[in-house]
């Protein structure tokens, strides 16, 4: 069959077209289904500790440390502030907060009010038994200054920095070592990068990441611990409400682990 | 099952179809795929847990195929994780068996091999597998290591901590020789390092079977992966799920491919400034003037970029005797 070059351009701008058009109901279903599941009213923030406490009860596993990637150009400090209060609430003590550039790294001091302010709201003054902390690359780490209460709260502000870059300080401090013969070449195994990095950032390995925006991708958060961390993606954290966010726990609560056996 | 279905699976006018359409948006080049649900597929149908795993292999044959249809020239599968060794003897026995006729079909179908130009590469610490299979696994990787249309990585007692270390020693070998300095240590150069040093990082990750985890598998490359995580088992899966997937890579493109750019960026002003704080610690007397400082950084930038290259050569032709090395072997011994 002969097809001329302007049949040909015509078959190209349509199969464009048609490709479009297949995204532009895909993006609509993917709207539609966001509205469907946030349809049922929620007070995200008038709810009571009773009920707290019940959800928490309801919840299969809760993370330890929980991983929260926001990939939104636009950042609001006070949501991230409740996501953090609720889910101190339902069991998380340490939280990774990470944004590419760096942007949360910088706004600490906002962060740390908008923090006040989520607690004040939240929860009775007599009930707030805990202490938050947000580290930061200089300062000290949790466990570093000896006495740590069990009603601490630690939380890191990380950027892409503290990735893959990470890993090449570590690898470059490993080969000093080696060269001046303080260590074996076979020693470098897992467990002694483990320890290295542990060492630099005191947290455990987040069990799940949430992550928040555009873009289904973990854009560069620490490779190296998130080997065995459950990835749940939300459309936004924008005006995130409290039901979203145990959505999501109970979602991680199906998860279930079999390291490989 | 041959490594290359016979007939065409399934290419009816519809796949041609969409295809056509899907090709006329990005296609990832690079995809990487976690194949798990083999054996939650044998209990759901009643079959042994081995059916299951050659089951699974039929599909990644079939997948290829359709990969290479859309226009997606390399793949990487996780095939065997060195925490899949804690399994029943029994089961491990089983993969290894299947690796072993798997590899060896392979060989016999050499000619296929050279039509289609695929290059098999084997990914992991070999040295943890039965002799027999490090040598046959050498022989398809060496003889396919020229071809250049197609890519297969399968990732074998593989796990991505213990890429990375493997990359840590030999970089420290490096320094610890000379040929390098632990300042060059670098992102990029870290990347030459890993066991996908050829290889560009994946620019889509399928993981079956619904879980949302990455399991040690490429933890590095793919930090800027479009991840889908697709519920189905894994013989289940089907050209559509490709498709689906596909249009999710195209659904986040651009977003991704904004943080890559900067990513890279970012990378190259980097090097220029560990390259120039080089210069400046070295430099003791403070008399230089400022156009001496840059002529400077710039024959720093040549040594180092000859440093890498000399380093680079070393590592490479490391690896490729060790495949050589099995693959006189196991000539020497099959005679």
């Amino acid at each position: 069959m002969y097809i001329t070059d302007s049949g040909q351009y015509c078959l190209t701008m349509l199969e464009t077209k048609l490709l479009s058009l297949l995204h532009v109901l895909i993006a609509v279903g993917d709207f539609l289904r966001h509205c469907f599941y946030s349809l049922p009213i929620r007070f995200p923030y008038q709810w009571k500790n009773l009920q707290q406490k019940a959800d928490a009860r309801d919840l299969k596993k809760v993370p330890t440390h929980l991983g929260v990637i926001v990939c939104e150009e636009d950042i609001s400090l006070p949501d991230i502030a409740n996501l953090i209060v609720w889910s101190i609430a339902l069991g998380v003590s340490y939280f990774s907060i990470y944004d590419l550039n760096g942007y949360i790294k910088r706004k600490r001091k906002e962060l740390k009010e908008a923090l006040d302010n989520a607690q004040k709201k939240c929860l009775d003054e007599e009930q707030r038994k805990y202490t938050i902390v947000i580290h930061n690359d200089a300062e000290s780490r949790p466990h570093e200054n000896g006495c740590y209460s069990s009603n601490k709260i630690d939380i890191q502000l990380l950027s892409k920095a503290d990735g893959r870059q990470n890993l090449v300080e570590t690898t470059r401090l490993l080969s000093q070592q080696v060269a001046s013969k303080q260590r074996r070449l076979e020693d470098i195994t897992p467990s002694t990068v483990e320890e290295i990095i542990k060492e630099k950032f005191h947290f455990p390995d987040p069990e799940l990441i949430l992550r928040f925006g555009k873009g289904e991708c973990l854009f560069g958060f620490q490779p190296w611990q998130i080997r065995l961390t459950e990835i749940l993606s939300a459309r936004s954290h924008h005006n995130l409400g409290y039901s979203s966010l145990t959505d999501l726990f109970h979602q991680y609560g199906e998860t279930k682990q079999r390291f490989g056996r | 099952m041959s490594w290359f279905p016979q007939k065409k699976t399934g290419q009816s006018w519809v796949h041609r179809v969409c295809q056509k359409i899907l090709k006329s948006g990005p296609i990832p080049k690079h995809v990487a795929f976690i194949m798990d649900g083999n054996r939650r597929f044998a209990v759901k149908n009643h079959m042994e847990r081995a059916e299951g795993h050659f089951k699974g292999f039929d599909k990644l044959a079939e997948t290829l195929e359709w990969c290479l249809d859309i226009g997606i020239t390399e793949v990487t599968v996780y095939a065997f994780s060195i925490e899949n060794f804690k399994r029943s003897k029994e089961e491990v026995d089983c993969l290894m068996e299947l690796a072993r006729q798997k590899f060896t079909r392979l060989m016999q179908e050499k000619e296929l091999i050279q039509k289609h130009e695929v290059c098999v590469r084997v990914l992991g610490n070999l040295n943890l597998l039965p002799l027999d299979v490090q040598e046959v696994i050498a022989e398809c990787v060496h003889f396919s290591k020229d071809n250049k249309r197609a890519v297969l990585n399968v990732c074998f007692a593989y796990t991505s901590r213990d890429e990375i270390c493997a990359a840590m020693r030999e970089l420290a070998e490096g320094v610890q020789l000379g040929l390098i300095r632990d300042s060059d240590v670098s992102e990029e150069l870290m990347e030459k390092c890993l066991y996908t040093s050829q290889s560009p990082h994946p620019d889509l990750l399928i993981r079956t079977s619904g879980e949302v985890r990455l399991s040690d598998f490429l933890l590095w490359q793919t930090s800027y992966s479009c991840l889908s995580f697709v519920d189905v088992l894994w013989p289940e899966f089907s050209i559509w799920h490709l498709y689906g997937a596909v249009l999710h890579y195209q659904r986040n493109y651009p977003s991704i491919k904004s943080a890559i750019d900067s990513d890279m960026a970012d990378r190259i002003r980097r090097q220029r400034e560990q390259d120039y704080e080089c210069v400046i610690s070295t430099c003791d007397s403070s008399d230089q003037s400022t156009s001496s400082l840059s002529s400077r950084v710039h024959q720093y930038t040549l040594d180092r970029e000859a440093r890498i290259k000399q380093f680079l050569h070393h590592v490479n032709s490391k690896r490729l005797h060790y495949f050589q090395e099995l693959v006189n072997r196991k000539k020497t011994v099959g005679v």
